[in-house]
């Protein structure tokens, strides 16, 4: 395959950016909802 | 006892998220191995199932925060939710811009010879990417909830007259970068290749779905955050008051 680096370069890119920024809002998430009671998020 | 859930997430959204790795991992195996090489590009289009998804979710983010802001404004809709949906969709609108962006930059590498250059559709996507990090830092300034809702609405929707002017840019235009291929009566691509960048923006417009839904959340819980802090600042204020009173007094 042609150019294969920039290629997968790309591809790689956007794994990393779109797993970093869900882990992020995962790890975010996990420590802003600690504490705060089932009944007053409104998603539950 | 009363089991608390320590995260943001509801089944919908776990559908959502396997959805999308599922998926993601689907569009990898396409993109890479088996769509066959472009007649005039050959392997430079791979890339493409990746930009053009993320072109897509940019469009699809700043359309959603424009949308909500529109509503926040009229009066008969406002609702701070709608805020926080428009707050959130700018910042995963952001992510996507700037992997448009990058991938763009790596295919014009292989493609142009060079990463860069101020084409018309370059320069206005990169001034939509700039544009919507003002709006998030506009967010970011320390006011009542209302207040910055109310001039990030405003600020959303002037940031939002921009996406017209990058999706029309390579017609009003002289540029480099090529013509619309998908959304025309004749697509120049079809089989294979038109199939995975269709499932490609599926798959990103699920992922869209997956962090806007996270990051609302997360936004109430700031809020939550901000004005239980307040209510006890205000506690503690009462009783220092109440406590210097009763101490004068004697």
């Amino acid at each position: 395959m042609k150019d294969l680096g920039t290629i997968l370069m790309a591809y790689g890119a956007v794994a990393a950016a779109i797993g970093g920024y869900s882990v992020a809002l995962l790890r975010r998430s996990r420590r802003l909802a600690r504490g705060v009671p089932e009944d007053d998020k409104p998603w539950t | 006892m009363t089991r608390t859930p320590t995260t943001t997430g509801t089944p919908a959204t776990r559908a959502l998220g396997l959805l999308g790795i599922a998926g993601t991992a689907l569009l990898v195996v396409l993109g890479l191995f088996a769509t066959a090489e472009d007649q005039v590009q050959g392997d430079a289009v791979r890339p493409i199932y990746v930009h053009v998804p993320s072109a897509w979710v940019a469009y699809l983010a700043f359309g959603t925060t424009a949308l909500c802001s529109a509503l926040f404004l009229w009066k008969r809709t406002r609702s701070l939710t709608l805020d926080r949906f428009a707050g959130a969709a700018a910042e995963v609108g952001v992510l996507f811009t700037g992997l448009a962006l990058l991938t763009g930059m790596l295919w014009g590498r292989i493609t142009w010879g060079v990463f860069w250059t101020w084409d018309a559709r370059l320069t206005s996507t990169s001034l939509l990417f700039v544009l919507f990090l003002g709006y998030l830092a506009l967010r970011r300034l320390p006011a009542a909830p209302e207040v910055r809702a109310k001039r990030a609405a405003v600020a959303g929707l002037v940031a939002f007259i921009d996406v017209p002017i990058v999706h029309m840019s390579v017609r009003w235009w002289n540029t480099l970068h090529q013509d619309p291929t998908i959304l025309r009566s004749d697509p120049e691509i079809e089989g294979l290749m038109l199939f995975t960048v269709i499932f490609g923006v599926a798959v990103f417009s699920v992922l869209f779905a997956w962090m806007l839904l996270h990051r609302q959340r997360q936004l109430w819980l700031e809020d939550h955050q901000l004005a239980t802090d307040v209510d006890e600042a205000i506690a503690e204020r009462r009783a220092a008051a109440v406590a210097a009173t009763s101490g004068a007094a004697r």
